[in-house]
Order: structure tokens, then C-alpha cells, then sequence
């Protein structure tokens, strides 16, 4: 069991002894992890289920369909952030496909390869004195983020995306106006400059949610496979 | 049914009971553990606050727990974040997921639905994909698969069907 399903849990038990409609009082909850159901999906059958829930007889009132599912007009946009930073331009943008299955979605907001639970490390080439390595950058259509490396690894790592070049080297903003006409995804392409191969630390921000994570840049992050060709160094 | 008289009167064991697949439904959606694990929370508070509503008559509490988590996560999802209305209203303490918590989240295998789906008919599992996962329209699937389109209509709708009988079923 985890901690934060625990505490899901009891959060629960409190809810309902507060709400004094169960007569019994719950039991304390152990061993959830080996208790709960072997049952999970694939992003094909949820997909499939998505419409066998919200649509047909005998289910809750049908309100939505997954293919009408796209960004709402009257959605309200999430809280400004409070740093600042370069704003990545929605016109640089290539494309609006969404990130491969193997790559998951950071925060609601953004997918990026190279992460160390999901991907090899990303190969890197010569690019003068440093080493580049190619990624791309998948942006949920019309969220707002901000990704940045952290000031103590701004000497080792910077990154471009778009086509600016170094300039947003350190905290890159993309604003809600950023949404394709009738797609989900946003894609742009960019990449990490490096003096050496390293396991890069980055920052993910969104909707005042903060996520450390993980990219292997030109070798592996620990447990990680290396780059799928050999890079350069 | 178990499930029914847990939602009614042991909520903590309807919890234990269907967290992974609700985990696994949301996850599968948005591709993002965070924000699974933020559905699943949400989906149960909702739950919590709506059982004297539920009738078996809808289904099975399973099913009526996933429709939940199926509109939580296309509102979700069209927002960008996760709306935490019953939580707040039950008084619910927001929960900071740890990195514990979400490598549980993604190491969640895929398996029982997909073998759902594995179960129709070829004929029924190929129109249901075409027409909800692939997005084409019955002429179209009917000239890709060489059937009048009458025929994929009933082939998607029985699928459909099919699938909804099996959600109805306890939990395994």
C-alpha cells in the first residue's frame, strides 16, 4: 500500500462517518495494495469503455462523448503562474499529434521523452564543444506550463524548444491561448544542449502544481538504458 | 450483490474493493499518474456523496463507479486539471501524491479490460474499435470491411452491448 491511497482512504472513512450514513463504523485498511482488484486497462479499451459509460441504455445520463471530448471554449483557464519566464510562441509549433503510448503526460500538461521509468535515454551529438540531443515536446492543447532547469544545473544544461534557439534556455512558458483548432495536442521540437552526458533534472509546473523529474541525456538516468545508438562524448 | 451492499454500508471496502480499476481506467485516459490518482480521489468522494442516489437498476455499482470516473475524467480532461467539488464538499484534505504513490499508480498492468474486449466476437471487437477508438464512420468501416453499413451498425451495437453486460458483472 502507499501512503497516499492510505490516506485516501482514511480521508474517505472520515467523510462518511461525517456525512452518519453507514451504520457500521470501517475498518481500519491494510494491505490495500494486495487487496485490491488485478483489473486494468489499456488507453484502447478505456477508450472503448469511455463510450460504453457515458453513452447507451442503463447507464448514468449520457452527457458527453469521447469524440466530442476536446477543449471546451467555456473552460476556465487554470491560475497564472507566478514565475516568469520565455514564452514558448504557438506559432513555432509542428504539428498536433499526440505523444507515443510508451510516454506519459506530466501533470495534465506535457509529455518528454528520455524519462527514466518510461524510455531510454535520449542519443546526443557534437554540436561544437557540447553535445545536443534531439527531443520532442507535446503540449496538451491549451493548458498553461512552465518547464525549467533548476538555476544550480543551468551551467551544465540548457535547452531550446521552438525555434528560438537558446534563448529560453531556462524557464520556457507556453499560456492557454496555445490550442489547436480540433486537436488535443500541441507538438514542438527542441532539445538539450550538455557539456557532458548527464541525468538531467528538470521542473514541470502547472496549474500551481510542481513535478521534479527525470531526462537521460547521452546516458542513463540510474536503471535506465542507455541511449539507443552510442553518443557521442 | 456484494459490491452494491459495500457501496451502501461499507464504503472503506467498496474503496479497497475497485481502486485499481479505477486507477487503471484514468490512467489509461490521460496517460498521467498524477492526475489518475487525483480522478480516483475525486471519483470516490463523488461516489461517496451520490450512493443513496445509485439504483441497481443502472447497472452494477462497478459500472456506475466507472461512469463516474468516465465523466470526471472528460471534464478533466477538457480542463487541464481535476475539479475537486466532492472532495471539498465532503471536507476532504487534499492529498499530495508522492512518487510512491504514482510509480504505484503506473505500475498498474494492463490486462482485464483489454481481455474484455479480446472476448467479442472478432467481427464485433474489429467494428467496435473502427467506429469509437478510430473514429470512422459506419460508411467508411462498412467499405474498408466490404458489409453493408447496416451490418457495422449492428456489429458496434451488439459489441457495445456485449461490453456492457460484462461490466455488470462482479468484479473479478
Amino acid at each position: 500500500m502507499t501512503h497516499g491511497f492510505d490516506q485516501l482512504a482514511r480521508e474517505l472513512s472520515g467523510a462518511e462517518r461525517r456525512l452518519e450514513v453507514g451504520a457500521r463504523r470501517p475498518h481500519t485498511l491494510h494491505g490495500l495494495r494486495a487487496l485490491v482488484l488485478p483489473l486494468a486497462t489499456s488507453a484502447v479499451a478505456a477508450a472503448v469503455l469511455a463510450v460504453v459509460l457515458l453513452t447507451g441504455a442503463g447507464g448514468r445520463r449520457a452527457t458527453t462523448h469521447l469524440r466530442n471530448s476536446g477543449p471546451s471554449s467555456s473552460s476556465a483557464p487554470p491560475a497564472a503562474p507566478r514565475q516568469h519566464g520565455w514564452m514558448l510562441p504557438c506559432g513555432q509549433s509542428v504539428g498536433t499529434q499526440p505523444p507515443p503510448r510508451a510516454i506519459h503526460v506530466l501533470l495534465g500538461a506535457l509529455a518528454l521523452p528520455g524519462r527514466p521509468d518510461e524510455s531510454r535515454a535520449l542519443q546526443t551529438g557534437r554540436d561544437g564543444a557540447r553535445l545536443f540531443a534531439k527531443s520532442g515536446l507535446w503540449v496538451r492543447s491549451g493548458v498553461r506550463f512552465q518547464l525549467i532547469v533548476p538555476p544550480a544545473v543551468r551551467e551544465r544544461l540548457t535547452m531550446t524548444w521552438g525555434n528560438a534557439g537558446e534563448a529560453n534556455h531556462g524557464n520556457v512558458m507556453i499560456d492557454p491561448a496555445c490550442r489547436a483548432a480540433s486537436a488535443r495536442w500541441v507538438n514542438f521540437v527542441g532539445g538539450y544542449w550538455v557539456r557532458h552526458p548527464m541525468c538531467a533534472t528538470l521542473i514541470v509546473v502547472s496549474d500551481g502544481r510542481r513535478r521534479r523529474i527525470r531526462i537521460g541525456i547521452g546516458t542513463g538516468c540510474p536503471g535506465q538504458p542507455g541511449p539507443a545508438a552510442p553518443s557521442q562524448r | 450483490m456484494e459490491a452494491e451492499r459495500e457501496l451502501r454500508e461499507d464504503f472503506e471496502r467498496f474503496y479497497r474493493a475497485n481502486l485499481k480499476v479505477v486507477l487503471s481506467y484514468c490512467v489509461a485516459r490521460t496517460r498521467d499518474p498524477e492526475l489518475a490518482a487525483d480522478l480516483a480521489a475525486e471519483t470516490f468522494a463523488a461516489a461517496l456523496t451520490a450512493r443513496d442516489g445509485y439504483a441497481p437498476a443502472q447497472g452494477s455499482a462497478r459500472r456506475w463507479l466507472l461512469g463516474i470516473a468516465a465523466h470526471k475524467t472528460s471534464d478533466a480532461l477538457r480542463r487541464g486539471h481535476v475539479q475537486r467539488r466532492a472532495q471539498r464538499q465532503l471536507g476532504m484534505a487534499e492529498i499530495t501524491w508522492s512518487e510512491d504513490d504514482l510509480a504505484y499508480v503506473t505500475s498498474i498492468e494492463p490486462g482485464s479490460l483489454d481481455l474484455v474486449l479480446a472476448e467479442l466476437p472478432e467481427d464485433q471487437r474489429r467494428a467496435v474499435q473502427a467506429h469509437v477508438v478510430d473514429e470512422l464512420g459506419y460508411g467508411e468501416i462498412a467499405q474498408v470491411t466490404g458489409v453493408s453499413e447496416q451490418t457495422v451498425r449492428k456489429r458496434v451495437s451488439r459489441g457495445l452491448a456485449a461490453l456492457r453486460r460484462q461490466l455488470d458483472q462482479e468484479p473479478r
